[in-house]
């Protein structure tokens, strides 16, 4: 059983892995033959050994992009939730404000970035958690308030029948039906916060990834811009993996959302 | 079978085209051609280091009057900006020639661009705090205990840093915050005090501020500020154009100096936004930086001021290794003219 379920994550991860040594070879092999200067495009070996030499650097501003990622999804989920909620609860309040939230998600984020910041101050946490929460509250709260309908007729018609309340079907029907829908949108917004924390930082900080990134473009150092870039890639695939892990243990072992998007 | 030839063929199609993108990249790389053929005006790409404004005005002077056509040069003048950095777009041979920081130009040779000064506008440093008249604050032995805003990872902040080290001040006595290019946090009060350049005093007054000027220069930094440059391949391969360009850069820079109250009406054609009046303070400010040494043509560079900005990166921790002096800049093609 234990080399069976092995055997299954090899060949998950298999095809993944080799294609990134492709190109990594294919980009190594390309960039040396054309001779295409550093600081345009780096090799992928100077961008390793630029990552070796700087790694405790890299590892205390990827701890700060985490908490700020961190920070901002869990603002988003709890407030996307409760807007899912609360639209699912009163049709008068999801007309009211569901239009507000759409017009709030098209704001550009690079123009709420130094407002922030502002409001906030350019050290805290609280600036560029907000930034991060921003940019990835509205998957959660689509995608809930479609779980949150979701739900078959005729379970309604026998909930109704044993004359349960609102609150009854919302926690005993509404709220199991959405959580298959809610784990894809925690996966989109997993990523997205890493992002919302990126931009808050370019705006304004002095610590992080992406300060790291503005300091590596101010100096002209390339391969630090792209070392910056490989950890800040490696930290939202981080991310996206805890929140498939959560969504496996939670559909496998409690079979919640089974028949729901994304449910084995 | 089938499946797996077409997934071949359409992984060599993506390595064929990866191939393509970057080799397009590399060849735009090669220096442009040189001399002017026939009368025909040489095209040439200059690239800002931030907007237009009156700290940058040479250009645009050498643009609207005619200076760059009396050499027989088109000059496209070009913005630059976080999104177009100068200096590796001139080290890409994206453009020809450039504008930015003489400590930017050192790093960015330190990290492996080719790239040289061939003339410098500000012979010393435009950095400094401007403090709110009302905080007190008139030079760095006030600094303690007062709020400072910070740009961060900037020139201003290694001089800053620099200069509280060699004048013996603890900066940790200093509540220090990151700030970017938004004075709000000033106006409305949260900060007494912020890191800039000379010429943002004039911004600072139209939002209502009283401001006091503590100028680094006056506390021991010497440092040059923007400089013109190229990559090294441009200038080898066109060094006449390079030497009428700068004649027409530099009388762009004597035209402003001979007309200051006009540069405002200059900067409206390529910026409508801007503000003749808040110009005209600016390029006031900023005037002063240009001035050489008697007998020097504008622009001209010394081997001493360059060792001295140098230093200064040394002494910030941001240059590990320091770099030939002579290599950093030429004078050769500054004509005074």
């Amino acid at each position: 059983m234990a080399s069976a379920r092995g055997k299954e994550q090899i060949r998950t991860w298999l095809p993944a892995l080799g294609l990134l040594v492709l190109f990594v070879i294919v980009a190594e092999c390309l960039l040396a033959l054309l001779r295409v200067p550093p600081y345009v495009l780096p090799k992928p070996s100077s961008v390793a050994r630029e990552i070796v030499r700087s790694v405790s650097g890299l590892l205390k501003d990827a701890w700060i992009t985490s908490l700020e990622a961190v920070a901002g999804f869990a603002l988003a989920a709890f407030a996307g939730m409760c807007l899912a909620v609360g639209f699912c609860l009163s049709k008068f309040v999801e007309r009211a404000a569901y239009p507000l939230v759409i017009g709030a998600k098209c704001m550009p984020l690079v123009a709420l970035a130094p407002i922030l910041a502002i409001w906030f101050g350019g050290s805290s946490l609280a600036g560029k958690a907000m930034m991060a929460g921003f940019i990835c509250f509205f998957p959660v709260v689509v995608n809930m308030r479609t779980g949150l309908d979701a739900i078959e007729p005729e379970a309604l018609d026998l909930f109704r029948s044993l004359s349960a309340s609102r609150l009854t079907v919302l926690w005993k029907l509404r709220l199991p039906s959405s959580v298959g829908y809610l784990l894809s949108a925690l996966k989109t917004s997993s990523t997205l916060a890493v992002v919302g924390a990126v931009v808050g930082e370019f705006a304004i900080s002095d610590r992080g990834l992406g300060y790291r990134i503005v300091q590596a473009s101010y100096t002209g150092n390339t391969v630090a811009m792209f070392a910056s870039v490989v950890c800040l890639g490696v930290l939202g695939v981080a991310f996206f993996g805890v929140i498939s892990l959560v969504e496996l243990v939670l559909l496998r072992k409690f079979r919640l959302g089974v028949g729901m998007p994304n449910s084995q | 079978m089938s499946v797996k030839r077409s997934v071949l063929a359409v992984f060599a199609i993506l390595v064929i085209a990866v191939a393509l993108v970057v080799a397009i990249l590399v060849n735009r790389g090669e220096p442009t051609s040189s001399g002017e053929e026939g009368g025909i005006a040489v095209p040439v790409s200059f690239r800002l280091k931030w907007s237009f404004g009156a700290t940058s005005c040479a250009a645009l002077v050498a643009k609207s009057q005619g200076f760059f056509e009396d050499q027989g040069l088109d000059v496209a003048v070009r913005q630059g900006g976080f999104e177009y950095d100068s200096k590796k777009l001139v080290a890409s041979g994206a453009d020809d020639i450039g504008l930015t920081g003489a400590d930017e130009l050192i790093l960015a040779r330190s990290n492996g661009m080719p790239l040289v000064a061939v003339g410098a506008d500000f012979q010393n440093t435009p950095c400094c705090i401007l403090a709110r008249t009302d905080s007190g604050v008139t030079s760095p032995e006030d600094f303690a205990g007062e709020r400072l805003g910070v740009r961060k990872e900037t020139n201003v902040e290694y001089q800053y840093d620099v200069m509280m080290k060699r004048l013996g001040l603890n900066r940790e006595a200093v509540k220090e915050e990151p700030i970017k290019f938004d004075l709000t946090r000033v106006v409305d009060g949260h900060l007494d005090m912020w890191t800039t350049y000379v010429s943002e005093k004039p911004l600072g007054e139209a939002r209502g501020l009283e401001l006091n000027t503590i100028w680094f220069a006056d506390h021991g930094i010497s440092s040059y500020g923007n400089v013109v440059f190229t990559s090294e391949g441009y200038l080898s391969q066109n060094p006449d154009i390079v030497k009428r360009f700068l004649a027409a850069y530099y009388r762009g820079w004597q035209w402003a100096i001979d007309n200051p109250e006009r540069i405002g009406e200059v900067i409206r054609q390529f910026s409508p936004q801007a503000s003749p009046e808040v110009e005209t303070a600016v390029l006031e400010l900023t005037l002063p930086l240009l001035k050489t040494e008697e007998g020097k043509p504008l622009g001209y560079m010394t081997a001493k001021r360059w060792q001295e900005t140098q230093q200064i990166l040394v002494e910030s921790g941001q240059l590990e290794t320091e770099l030939d002096v002579p290599e950093l800049f030429t004078n050769e093609h500054l004509t005074g003219d």
